[in-house]
C-alpha cells in the first residue's frame, strides 16, 4: 500500500465515522433551537468537549510550535495561557448572557436588541468577514496538510474535507456537531499527549536542551522582550476572538444554566495543555538546528517527518485533521446561524415559520461550504495576515460586548463611533503610520518602528474603544432595560 | 527599558481593565432588577393594586 493510499484511507475511515456519528443523532433536530443551540440542555462533558474541539484549530497545532520557534518558552506559554484565559474569561459573561437573553441564538441577537441599527449592521459585517476568513483558513489548511504529508492534490483535500463536514452539519446542525466534537476532542487529547512523548523519545530531551542553550539561548530566557510582549498582548487578541465569535455564543446559549461557568472554565484549562504539548515540538527543531525549508510555520510538520516516521505522520494527520474538521463544523454552523437567524429571519422574511428558518439554515450551510471551497481553491496568500489584521477588530469589540452585557447606561452612538475610531487608529499603528486595509495601504504618517506592529495595533484598538465607550456613556448615559431582552422571543417562534 | 517592555506593560494594563469590567459587572448584576423573583414581586404588587 502506497503512502498516499494510506492517507486517503485514514481520511475516509475518520470521515465515515464522523458522518455516521453526526447523522445518527441528527433525527433529534425538530426546530431551529435544536439546529443552532442543541436544544439548550447541554451538560458539562459534552459542553467542555465541544468548546475544546472548536477552539483547538489547525492554528493551535501548527502556529503554537511556530510561536515556540520564534519566541522560545515565552511563545509557547503565551499561546497556551492566552487562549486558555480567553475561554475562562468568557465563563462569567456566558452566565450573564444566559440570564439577560435566555432565548438568544446568536451574537447578532445581542447586538440587535442591546444596541441600535447602525451598531448591529457594523457588527454583522465585521463578524461575517471574521467568521468566513477563519473558515477559509481551516479549509486551506486541510488541503495544504494533505498535500504536504501525503501528496494528495490540494483541491481534492479541500473538497473531501469540506464535503465530509458539510454532510453531517447541514442535516444535524449543532446536535451533530456536539456528537462529532466529543469524538474529535477525545482523539485530539489522546494524540496530543502521545505525540511529544514519541518525538522526545527519538530526539533525547538532554540533547534538545543542550542544543537550545548553545545555539539559541534567548529561546530559554524569560525576559526576552519580544516574547514578553507576545505573552502580555496575545490574551487580549484571543479574548477578542472568543467574545466576538458566534460559535462561543451559541455554546453559551446551548449549555444548561447551572453548568455554564464550570464548563467554560474546564474547557479553558483543558485547552492550555494542547498548545503546550504541540508547541514544545519547536524546541526539537531549535535544539537540533533543523533545516526549515518552508519557514517557521512549517516547524511542526518538519519535526514530525524527520523524527516520527511514517506512523508518526499518520498520527499527526489524524490529530490535525480532527482539529480542522471540528473547528470547520462549528464555524459552518455558526455562520449558518447568522444567516438563518439574523439575515433571513430578521431581514429577508420576518414572517417565516420555524420550519422555513430551519430550511434556510440547511441551504445556508451548503452555500457557505461552496463559498469556502471556491475561495480556498484560489489559495489566497493573505489569509494569515487577514487573521492577524482582524485581531484589531476583535480587540475593538471587547468592551462593547462586556459593557453592553453588564451596564445599563451604555451610549450606543458613543460606542459606535468609539469602535470606528478604535479600528481606524489600530490599523494605522498596525501599518506603521499607513492605514493598512490589507489589499492596499493609505499613507498617512511615518511611525518609528517601535510604535507599529499587529500586537501594538490591538492594544491601541482596545484602549480607544474602551475609553470612548465608557466616557461617552458617563457623559451622555442612555438607560437600557435588560428586561426587554429577557422577555424577547425569536420571530420564527412567534410565527410557528 | 526597551519599547517592547512598555508595550507589554500596556498589554497587561488592558487585560486588568478588561477583567475589572467583568468583575465589577458580575458583582453589580447579582442584585439587578432582572431577577425573576423581583420581577414577579413587582407583577404581583401591580396586580394587587
Amino acid at each position: 500500500m502506497s503512502f498516499q493510499t494510506l492517507g486517503v484511507l485514514i481520511i475516509v475511515l475518520l470521515g465515515a465515522s464522523w458522518i455516521y456519528a453526526g447523522l445518527k443523532v441528527s433525527k433529534r433536530v425538530s426546530n431551529t433551537d435544536d439546529y443552532l443551540v442543541g436544544g439548550r440542555q447541554v451538560g458539562v462533558a459534552l459542553g467542555s468537549a465541544t468548546i475544546l474541539a472548536t477552539w483547538v484549530t489547525g492554528n493551535t497545532i501548527l502556529a503554537s510550535p511556530e510561536s515556540g520557534y520564534t519566541y522560545g518558552i515565552l511563545g509557547v506559554l503565551g499561546y497556551a495561557v492566552g487562549g486558555g484565559v480567553a475561554v475562562m474569561a468568557f465563563a462569567p459573561l456566558a452566565a450573564r448572557l444566559k440570564k439577560i437573553l435566555p432565548t438568544g441564538r446568536t451574537v447578532g441577537d445581542f447586538f440587535r436588541l442591546r444596541y441600535d441599527g447602525k451598531n448591529y449592521w457594523l457588527f454583522l459585517v465585521a463578524l461575517l468577514v471574521w467568521d468566513l476568513g477563519w473558515l477559509l483558513t481551516q479549509g486551506m489548511a486541510a488541503g495544504i496538510i494533505l498535500e504536504t504529508i501525503f501528496g494528495i492534490p490540494f483541491a481534492f483535500g479541500v473538497i473531501i474535507t469540506v464535503g465530509i463536514v458539510l454532510t453531517y452539519v447541514s442535516v444535524g446542525g449543532m446536535i451533530s456537531v456536539l456528537s462529532t466534537d466529543f469524538l474529535q476532542s477525545m482523539l485530539i487529547m489522546l494524540l496530543v499527549f502521545i505525540f511529544p512523548a514519541l518525538i522526545y523519545w527519538q530526539a533525547n530531551p538532554r540533547t534538545v536542551y543542550d542544543g537550545m542553550a548553545s545555539l539559541a539561548p534567548e529561546t530559554l530566557r524569560l525576559d526576552n522582550p519580544a516574547g514578553l510582549l507576545f505573552l502580555c498582548v496575545i490574551p487580549l487578541i484571543y479574548a477578542g476572538e472568543v467574545f466576538m465569535d458566534n460559535t462561543f455564543w451559541q455554546r453559551a446559549f446551548a449549555l444548561r444554566t447551572n453548568v455554564l461557568k464550570k464548563t467554560f472554565i474546564f474547557a479553558g484549562i483543558g485547552w492550555v495543555f494542547v498548545p503546550i504539548a504541540t508547541g514544545t515540538l519547536a524546541f526539537v527543531a531549535v535544539g537540533t538546528d533543523m533545516e526549515l525549508p518552508g519557514g517557521p510555520s512549517s516547524v511542526a510538520p518538519e519535526v514530525v517527518s524527520n523524527l516520527a516516521g511514517s506512523i508518526g505522520s499518520v498520527f499527526f494527520l489524524a490529530l490535525l485533521w480532527a482539529a480542522l474538521a471540528s473547528t470547520m463544523a462549528a464555524l459552518m454552523n455558526g455562520v449558518a446561524g447568522i444567516f438563518m437567524n439574523d439575515i433571513y429571519n430578521n431581514i429577508v422574511n420576518r414572517n417565516a415559520t420555524d420550519k422555513q428558518v430551519l430550511l434556510a439554515g440547511r441551504i445556508g450551510t451548503v452555500v457557505i461550504a461552496l463559498i469556502t471551497v471556491a475561495t480556498a481553491l484560489q489559495r489566497p496568500s493573505t489569509l494569515l495576515s487577514l487573521l492577524i489584521w482582524l485581531g484589531i477588530i476583535n480587540a475593538a469589540y471587547l468592551t462593547p460586548v462586556v459593557a453592553g452585557a453588564y451596564f445599563k447606561r451604555i451610549n450606543p452612538t458613543g460606542t459606535f463611533w468609539s469602535i470606528i475610531c478604535a479600528i481606524t487608529v489600530g490599523l494605522v499603528f498596525y501599518g506603521g503610520g499607513d492605514m493598512d486595509l490589507l489589499f492596499f495601504q493609505i499613507p498617512l504618517f511615518t511611525f518609528p518602528e517601535w510604535a507599529s506592529g499587529d500586537l501594538q495595533g490591538a492594544i491601541v484598538s482596545f484602549t480607544i474603544a474602551t475609553a470612548g465607550t465608557l466616557l461617552s456613556s458617563r457623559i451622555w448615559p442612555r438607560p437600557f432595560d435588560f428586561r426587554t431582552m429577557r422577555d424577547w422571543e425569536p420571530l420564527s417562534k412567534t410565527h410557528s | 527599558m526597551t519599547p517592547e517592555y512598555l508595550w507589554a506593560i500596556a498589554g497587561v494594563l488592558c487585560l486588568i481593565v478588561l477583567f475589572t469590567m467583568i468583575a465589577v459587572g458580575s458583582a453589580a448584576s447579582r442584585n439587578d432588577s432582572l431577577d425573576h423573583a423581583e420581577l414577579d414581586d413587582d407583577t404581583t404588587k401591580g396586580a394587587g393594586q
